[in-house]
């Protein structure tokens, strides 16, 4: 046996029990981060109360008439900082949506329709299935699409806003299924 | 003055006609009688009379006694004893090997100085030892002797990989929280099981209401179970 291969022996045993170590590692400290979603914690609670103060100061804004305000609550809300940005919490990311759709909202009241449909596709980024808040921002775009129809119409655009009430129409159908979807799918949950 | 103080008698010391004292006749008959050789007089000699000795003996010295001479004799080195020491005396500047004609002494002499301050070996001198040393040892020694220091090399580096490996386990064994019993957290989770029927226009504020507070009565259940209050 040469000197190389002893030193070959020695680096692969303790190699093997690196191997060995890195293995057993991840099976024992398996605590929180591999069970599905991350643990309520201190971060998600701030974002949600952040969130909810903002949307109380909006209410305010809006009840006074002060759609600007309001709109301004709203955009810092989509703004903010948010928890655990490399795991994405489906509780900040609903909110998330939420917001966009009030966004839409004002921005709709103000008769603001393209920045409005660009907060509905904003919105839709945070929620991919069928659920009542995807439903809720798909259901606001059909709102903006009736309210793009009537304003071409009465600015003499027929066929545009024909176009522009086809795209409400299809938009509202849209919701009726997905709202179908959230409620059957609840209802299995609970029969099952 | 009181008649008490009258009565003190004190030696007058400056007095050169004063008599002399008993003591002092007692020493001159001492110094007399060492001087004279009475038997016994020199047995107590005083300062006094050892200088007066010295002076007579070296004014008016007498013959030395037999044993006198015997020992003056014994105290003077001989011939030979002053060769050895003309021997060591040369001997002991060289900084070389004692010669072999040198006296025992000599030798002595430089193994003393060489435990005390040694000096390094040459480069031909430490081959020599290192050839005298090696031509001793067979050659079948030599090759059992590398033999076994490779066992012992393999022998060493398996034993390291498994302690090594063994530490390992124990750290990650140990080091691992102990969460067998702990009630599971409540998780980040869809909020829609909160609500039973699609959303309507100017809701928005009272649905949030409904999140946060559903999510701060987990966030609340979770502090209490990593404090093992539940």
């Amino acid at each position: 046996m040469t000197r190389r291969s002893v030193v070959m022996a020695v680096f692969c045993t303790l190699l093997l029990a690196l191997v060995v170590n890195f293995g057993l590692a991840p099976s024992c400290s398996r605590h929180e981060t591999n069970d599905e979603g991350t643990p309520v914690d201190t971060e998600i609670m701030a974002f949600l109360s952040e969130a909810r103060a903002l949307h109380h100061e909006a209410n305010m804004k809006e009840d006074s008439g002060d759609l600007a305000g309001a709109v301004s609550a709203m955009n810092r809300l989509v703004a903010a900082r948010r928890p655990h940005p490399e795991r994405k919490a489906p509780e900040v990311e609903e909110v998330l949506a939420d917001a966009y759709a009030r966004l839409a909202e004002l921005r709709l009241k103000k008769g603001e329709l393209d920045p409005a449909a660009a907060a509905v596709k904003s919105g839709l980024e945070h929620v991919a299935e069928a659920t009542y808040f995807r439903g809720h921002l798909v259901e606001v775009q059909g709102l903006v699409e009736e309210a793009r129809a009537a304003q071409l119409a009465d600015a003499g655009n027929a066929a545009e806003a024909a176009r522009a009430r086809e795209r409400a129409i299809q938009l509202l159908e849209e919701v009726v299924k997905i709202q179908e979807q959230v409620i059957q799918r609840s209802l299995g949950k609970d029969g099952g | 003055m009181s008649d008490r103080d009258d009565d003190r008698h004190e030696p007058d010391d400056l007095d050169p006609d004063a008599p002399a004292t008993a003591e002092e006749v007692a020493a001159s008959q001492r110094l007399r009688d060492a001087l004279e050789g009475v038997s016994g007089a020199s047995l107590d000699a005083t300062p006094e009379v050892e200088l007066a000795l010295s002076l007579r003996a070296a004014w008016d010295p007498a013959p030395l006694s037999v044993d006198e001479s015997r020992a003056v004799l014994d105290a003077t080195p001989s011939a030979d004893e002053q060769r050895l020491a003309a021997a060591l005396r040369d001997a002991l500047p060289r900084k070389h090997e004692p010669r072999t004609g040198d006296p025992d002494t000599a030798h002595l002499a430089q193994a003393l100085r060489a435990a005390f301050s040694p000096k390094a070996l040459g480069e031909a001198e430490h081959r020599a030892i290192l050839d005298a040393a090696l031509a001793k040892m067979p050659a079948r020694v030599v090759a059992i002797g590398s033999a076994r220091t490779r066992v012992i090399r393999v022998a060493f580096g398996v034993v390291t990989g498994g302690l090594a490996l063994a530490a390992s386990i124990v750290l990650v064994v140990t080091s691992a929280p102990p969460h067998g019993n702990e009630a599971p957290l409540a998780k980040a989770r869809t909020t829609q099981p909160l609500f039973s029927e699609p959303f309507k226009p100017g809701e928005t504020s009272a649905r949030i209401d409904r999140i946060a507070s559903a999510r701060a009565s987990d966030f609340r259940d979770n502090r209490f179970t990593k404090w093992g209050v539940r």
